[in-house]
């Protein structure tokens, strides 16, 4: 692979990110950058431009509370403190997650046991089981089958057909 | 003096001895997080934040390695955890109401060389595009480097970087004939 030098060396326009700040136009190979207004000079910063930033006040603050260097590795050594996984420290899926278990224990548990509940007191003897029975009637003048569903605590249903015997 | 042995200092107590880290890569740094995140007053905190974990993590520091890289490592770690913790639902929430995007600098003391135009269109790169660019064309590290201190392999940091040409130059492109 060729460096900067042999490419300008092959006569051939280096690559726009590769260009000076403010020499050159990007992708045409000619012209200078800051000719065109739309185009500013740099595009990264650079550790020149923070020369005058001192974080030093602030990081010795955040040292003070830390004490001596190394301290994680002492801790380590000592054996770390168990915690749980991180996505249960993430609301969202800590309530997912909530949700899902507490859906799956209701699910499981919590209806079925409330339906044998309930059928023990609704169902307490053979007489209140759910009843069919079929009677025969006339109907406009034609024979007709009449079934009758009877079930406690729920309105009798009646189904009938009409027979073809007398036609 | 050599970084090792103001590790060394540090490690056997002499907490005034990491200033002399401090001062020699906080500008560096600063401008690495400020290129990934966009935003002075965030790589100000995130610069802060890592120089105190470099310190806490000071036994753990492989002297086989690079300081600078380590550092920088840390600092990249921090850098696109803080944008995705940014990016969550919750923070999104939390920052309703104030002004949407980065704050790139407050007041005119601050210079800010890259602060339009060019440094708008790098906002379209990922935190790890953003990275990659920044250390392979501000620090000039080459692939391999960029893969130790972003702890992926060669070729991933080779896509990151040509996808972020690929973008920047068809950004430049509609900005420019549109």
């Amino acid at each position: 692979m060729r460096n900067d030098r042999q490419e300008k060396q092959a006569g051939r326009p280096l690559p726009f990110w590769k260009r000076p700040a403010g020499k050159q136009i990007p992708g045409s190979g000619t012209g200078p950058l800051g000719a065109d207004p739309e185009v500013p000079e740099g595009m990264f910063y650079r550790a020149a431009d923070f020369e005058k930033e001192d974080l030093w006040p602030a990081v010795s603050e955040r040292l003070e509370r830390i004490g001596q260097p190394g301290n994680a590795a002492a801790n380590e050594e000592k054996g770390r403190p168990v915690r749980p996984p991180m996505f249960l420290f993430r609301p969202v899926y800590a309530a997912l997650t909530f949700l899902v278990i507490t859906g799956a224990v209701l699910l499981l548990i919590g209806p079925g046991r409330n339906a044998r509940e309930e059928a023990a007191i609704v169902r307490p003897t053979v007489q209140s089981r759910p009843q069919a029975t079929i009677d025969s009637a006339y109907i406009q003048g034609k024979q007709a089958r009449v079934m009758t569903f009877v079930q406690p605590n729920v309105p009798e249903i009646s189904f009938f057909w009409i027979g073809s015997q007398d036609n | 003096m050599e970084d090792t042995e103001v590790i060394s200092r540090c490690l056997s107590g002499e907490r005034e001895a990491f200033e002399l880290l401090v001062r020699k890569y906080q500008a560096p740094l600063l401008a690495l997080s400020a290129n990934i995140l966009r935003d002075l007053e965030e790589a100000r905190d995130v610069t802060q934040e890592s120089f105190t974990k470099a310190f806490v993590n000071l036994g753990n520091f492989d002297h086989d390695r690079s300081f600078k890289s380590w550092l920088y490592s840390i600092t990249v770690h921090e850098c696109i955890d803080r944008k995705r913790r940014a990016g969550s639902f919750f923070r999104k929430l939390d920052g309703l109401g104030r002004e949407a995007g980065p704050r790139p600098f407050a007041g005119p003391e601050e210079a800010a060389p890259t602060d339009h135009g060019l440094n708008r269109l790098l906002q379209a790169l990922s935190p790890r595009e953003r990275t990659a660019v920044s250390l392979s064309f501000v620090e000039g590290y080459n692939a391999r480097e960029i893969g130790q201190v972003m702890n992926c392999s060669e070729k991933t940091v080779r896509v990151h970087i040509f996808r972020s040409k690929s973008k920047l130059r068809r950004l430049l492109k509609e900005k420019r004939y549109a």
